[in-house]
């Protein structure tokens, strides 16, 4: 069921995030290892591709993945944006 | 620096086009970006509608029993093709095709198959009801309603054309593309419609011009007609040679009989067009059929999604034959699913027919159309097709809504609104929570209609388009369009929640029966409604505070709406941070 790529994708998307100035500052103090967060995220973000084409074949892999990226890309607006709904 | 002055120029320069192309057919395009993402599920939406049929549950009643109903049904058929139960469909379709009448009901020149519903629990036909069900929606996706074939899809076809031009012009004005990939800011009025409008846009970038790319195409047939008449005498040759394989399984069989018939005679296009017609057999002589459920053990041994569907051409004659064909396809560019052919009679396995390679072209055309109908899709695959049409309905509407508030404006100085924009506004309303009202209506009225009413499906298409007019009507009348919003949402939503009550009290599956009967294509319509009802009320309750909220504003002034700010972290937090990260 693809879990694997999507939980890639949410943690490449949130390290992408980290390693953003407009979240950083949201999100924590920044350490001056955004540039990291940022390299990170894109690693993850491949992995996730390859594990998309592993599990469902090239053709249907690239085009699962690129819906998937949309899934998670909406997860993680909606969490940014409604955070303050879910702070303590 | 004089690259920035001519980007800014650029951009510039398309905001007038992207607003032109986008706002005069933006409804129409909403009309097809809802129906479009809703034709992804347009099978389990006719199921909901014909609640006859979920009483089907699985079972361990074998295919045999589904052979004898054929054997009942049309014993001289010329192909019996079985679909076997599966997470959309929990139960048996048999087809068997139509005997030839001149003057029979045909889409597109295909006599459509006859269909019988069998339950797998019980081995017994479900009659169902008849219904427009989410084929109406489907066709209104691609050819709208109340005109000719040809006028609908030429309509669609420039539709997409410009909401392309659209699309990517907007793409060209968008500022920090990546930078606010993820930037969403509620309760800010304008800020949030723009970020909106973007979000649907960026996210789902890759299946927007997916979509709108492989739309045309597949509407090129259309909207390149002069081409095809130039090449070709007769545009249905063109459609024969660029059919070339098989593409339906009624054909499929007819096709294979038609090879059988006449040893080595291939499948070509021509030999294709002669074979229809000759849906009934003379041969009465009676041949048993061999146990079809050691060829299924096989195809599902060997195939990853399983076996889809069975086709059987001659069935209980010496000559018959077993087709097994997968259920999905598992690559996009390949011409189709597989398929595994078995003798009718002593069931071993025969020589596939070689189809001969696809072109370049033709499989960029089969990939398209997999893409763009969700040939390949898993249930998975489906979900993020709907959601991705879902953010691509949602661009459509909040940039209609951004044209509208961008202009508030104008409506203070002059004390009334400018004609235009009233036009807009209440063509806003009837589209968008218009819309959703009438779909809800829509499935309301297949319920609700009695069930062995005559040209019953005909009744739930004028529901629709009555509702629908109500709301134009409505939006028209209506002297606060922002009272307008808010009681269509409310309407839409409450139908919308109240349809599982409906489907439970008109003797469909309730949610409880569905979930814990595993019937998912049935609970997940309910609890799909369930989740849309309540975004449509949490939309009216929103617009009917925010009413509220913007009277208060005028008389405390400007001042309370930065006082009210956002409920992400004020602007000037974020700047300052860009700052300190620039230093």
């Amino acid at each position: 069921m693809s879990i694997l790529a999507l939980s890639l994708l949410l943690a490449a998307f949130c390290c992408i995030c980290l390693g953003s100035p407009r979240y950083a500052a949201l999100l924590y103090k920044p350490l001056g290892k955004q540039s990291l967060f940022r390299g990170v995220g894109w690693v993850l973000l491949v992995m996730s591709l390859v594990a998309s084409i592993v599990e469902n074949g090239l053709s249907v892999g690239i085009t699962l993945w690129l819906g998937l990226v949309s899934l998670a890309a909406v997860l993680l607006m909606l969490a940014l944006a409604y955070r303050p709904f879910f702070r303590p | 620096m004089s690259g920035e002055v001519k980007r800014k120029s650029l951009r510039q320069s398309l905001g007038p086009l992207h607003t032109w192309a986008g706002l005069p057919l933006g409804w129409l395009m909403f009309l097809i970006f809802v129906s479009g993402a809703l034709s992804y599920y347009r099978q389990e939406i006719t199921l909901w509608m014909q609640p006859e049929l979920h009483a089907a549950r699985a079972g361990e009643r074998s295919l045999e029993r589904t052979v004898e109903v054929l054997r009942e049904k049309a014993p001289r058929a010329a192909s019996w093709t079985i679909t076997l139960p599966n997470a959309r469909a929990p139960y048996y379709t048999v087809a068997w095709p139509a005997p030839p009448a001149p003057q029979a009901e045909t889409v597109q020149g295909h006599a459509m198959p006859i269909r019988s519903i069998v339950d797998p629990s019980t081995g017994t036909v479900l009659e169902q009801r008849e219904t427009a069900g989410g084929g109406f929606l489907y066709r209104l996706h691609f050819r709208l309603y109340g005109m000719d074939n040809m006028t609908g899809r030429a309509v669609v076809g420039a539709v997409t054309l410009i909401m392309l031009l659209a699309l990517v012009s907007g793409l060209f004005m968008h500022r920090n593309l990546f930078k606010d990939f993820f930037m969403f800011r509620p309760g800010r009025g304008k800020i949030s419609w723009r970020d909106a409008h973007n979000a649907g846009a960026v996210i789902a970038f890759p299946f927007h011009i997916m979509i709108i790319f492989s739309g045309l195409v597949l509407l090129s047939t259309t909207l390149m007609g002069p081409v095809i008449s130039t090449n070709y005498d007769n545009p249905r040759d063109f459609m024969m040679e660029s059919r070339g394989a098989p593409a339906q399984p009624t054909q499929n069989s007819q096709n294979a009989n038609r090879q059988q018939g006449g040893e080595g005679a291939g499948g070509r296009p021509q030999e294709r067009g002669e074979g229809r017609g000759g849906s009934e057999r003379h041969q009465p002589e009676t041949v048993s059929l061999t146990e079809l459920d050691s060829l299924l053990a096989q195809g599902n041994a060997q195939w990853k999604q399983g076996v889809g569907s069975i086709t059987i051409s001659n069935p209980d004659t010496a000559r018959a034959i077993v087709e097994l064909r997968e259920i999905r396809s598992e690559s996009l560019v390949h011409n189709s699913v597989r398929t595994l052919r078995f003798s009718g009679v002593t069931g071993e396995a025969l020589p596939l027919v070689v189809k001969p390679d696809v072109s370049v072209a033709k499989s960029i055309w089969v990939g398209l159309n997999s893409l763009h109908r969700g040939f390949f899709a898993s249930p998975l695959a489906r979900f993020l097709l709907f959601i991705s049409g879902c953010l691509g309905a949602g661009m459509i509407a909040s940039g209609l809504i951004i044209w509208s508030v961008n202009r508030k404006k104008r409506e203070d100085a002059f004390g009334r609104f400018p004609l235009g924009q009233q036009l807009v506004d209440i063509l806003n309303i009837a589209a968008i929570p218009g819309l959703f009202t009438a779909i809800a209506a829509y499935l309301w009225s297949s319920r609700v209609i009695p069930a062995s009413l005559p040209g019953r499906s005909d009744g739930e298409i004028g529901t629709f388009f009555a509702v629908w007019s109500l709301c134009l009507v409505h939006a028209t009348l209506r002297g606060s369009k922002k009272k307008a919003w808010a009681e269509q949402f409310a309407a839409a939503g409450t139908m919308t929640v109240l349809l599982p009550v409906v489907n439970a009290l008109t003797g469909g599956a309730h949610l409880g029966a569905s979930i814990s009967g595993w019937l998912w294509a049935v609970a997940g319509f309910d609890l799909m409604a369930l989740f849309f009802g309540g975004m449509f009320i949490f939309g009216a309750l929103k617009i009917t505070r925010h009413a509220h909220g913007g009277a208060r504003r005028i008389e405390l002034g400007h001042a309370a709406e930065s006082a009210g700010g956002g409920l992400m972290q004020p602007e000037h937090v974020v700047n300052k941070m860009d700052a300190r990260s620039v230093k």
